[in-house]
């Protein structure tokens, strides 16, 4: 696979940022892989003119058909895969590989709530693309929308890490991780982390519609 | 009553300092919130990330010979 990332991914850490990687090399067909744009609607917008997009309605259902052959096509590939042990050709080790470091992106990707909603507006009547069309202005590291506010995680962790990781990066990543699981422990999420790849893309969706757009509730 | 109403405007006031408007620098409120929401998200991520590795390598030495029920339920 490493033909494939120039030598960036060495190891499990690293292949989460593998997806990305591929599309600076020009692999572009898996592109809409990494985000699903479920539409956002503001009470406070005179949306009428973009009922259209309802998530209930026809566009709804069309929405989660795409989840169901994209998102879970993912996982499906990765175990069905993973299954038949008899066969060890290269190019089933190949897909195996390409498809966990599908897995393990997407599966952060649909956790930052941008990559599952776009806003419809007046504004942004084809929708904002999950906030990349929604400028901010922001002091610091080039961020000049609110997808790349959330992408790096509101400028509060490095974003400047470059790989193959050093020890030291590998220490700072420690670190982060040790002070999110203190602060969000196992026990407290336990009902949230078993439900199902469905409910974590409506839950992210659920936190753009609330909170991360004008207008609305808080979170 | 005007104790009201100025509670009332201090509680639009501080709505609106959390919320996010086009072309303009998001309040220091709104940016702790969405911090909180991320740091939030990462760590439900994570733990779904290493159960769902579980759950495949559990899968790793049986798929092929069962019916998965367990599996199937996770992804409905």
């Amino acid at each position: 696979m490493n033909i494939f990332s120039h030598d960036l991914v060495t190891n499990f850490v690293e292949s989460a940022c593998w997806p990305d990687d591929v599309k600076g090399f020009g692999l572009s067909s898996m592109d809409n892989w990494h985000f699903i744009d479920i539409p956002v609607h503001l009470p406070s917008i005179n949306s009428t003119n973009f009922t259209d997009f309802n998530p209930s309605d026809a566009l709804g259902i069309l929405v989660n058909i795409y989840i169901k052959i994209i998102i879970k096509s993912a996982c499906y590939n990765v175990l069905t895969r993973w299954s038949n042990r008899e066969i060890e050709r290269f190019e089933t080790q190949f897909e195996k590989s390409m498809m966990m470091r599908y897995l393990i992106h997407v599966l952060g990707d649909i956790h930052q709530p941008l990559h599952t909603s776009s806003l419809f507006s007046q504004k942004f009547p084809n929708g904002d693309m999950g906030g990349n069309l929604f400028l901010i202005k922001f002091p610091t590291n080039n961020i000049t929308n609110l997808h790349k506010l959330y992408d790096s995680g509101i400028d509060r962790f490095k974003n400047d890490i470059k790989r193959p990781l050093k020890s030291s990066d590998y220490d700072y990543l420690d670190d982060v991780s040790v002070q999110i699981i203190e602060e969000f422990k196992k026990d407290s999420m336990l009902k949230s982390i078993k439900s199902n790849f469905t409910d974590w893309i409506n839950e992210s969706h659920d936190h753009s519609q609330n909170f991360i757009y004008p207008g609305n509730t808080f979170f | 009553m005007t104790i009201a109403r100025i509670s009332f405007i201090l509680v639009i006031h501080f709505f609106n300092s959390i919320e996010i408007t086009y072309n303009s620098e998001p309040s220091q409120e709104y940016l702790e919130k969405a911090y909180s929401l991320i740091k939030h998200r990462i760590a439900l991520g994570g733990y779904r990330l290493a159960e769902l590795l579980k759950i495949i390598k559990t899968e790793y030495n049986k798929i092929h010979k069962s019916t998965n029920t367990e599996v199937l339920e996770f992804l409905k």
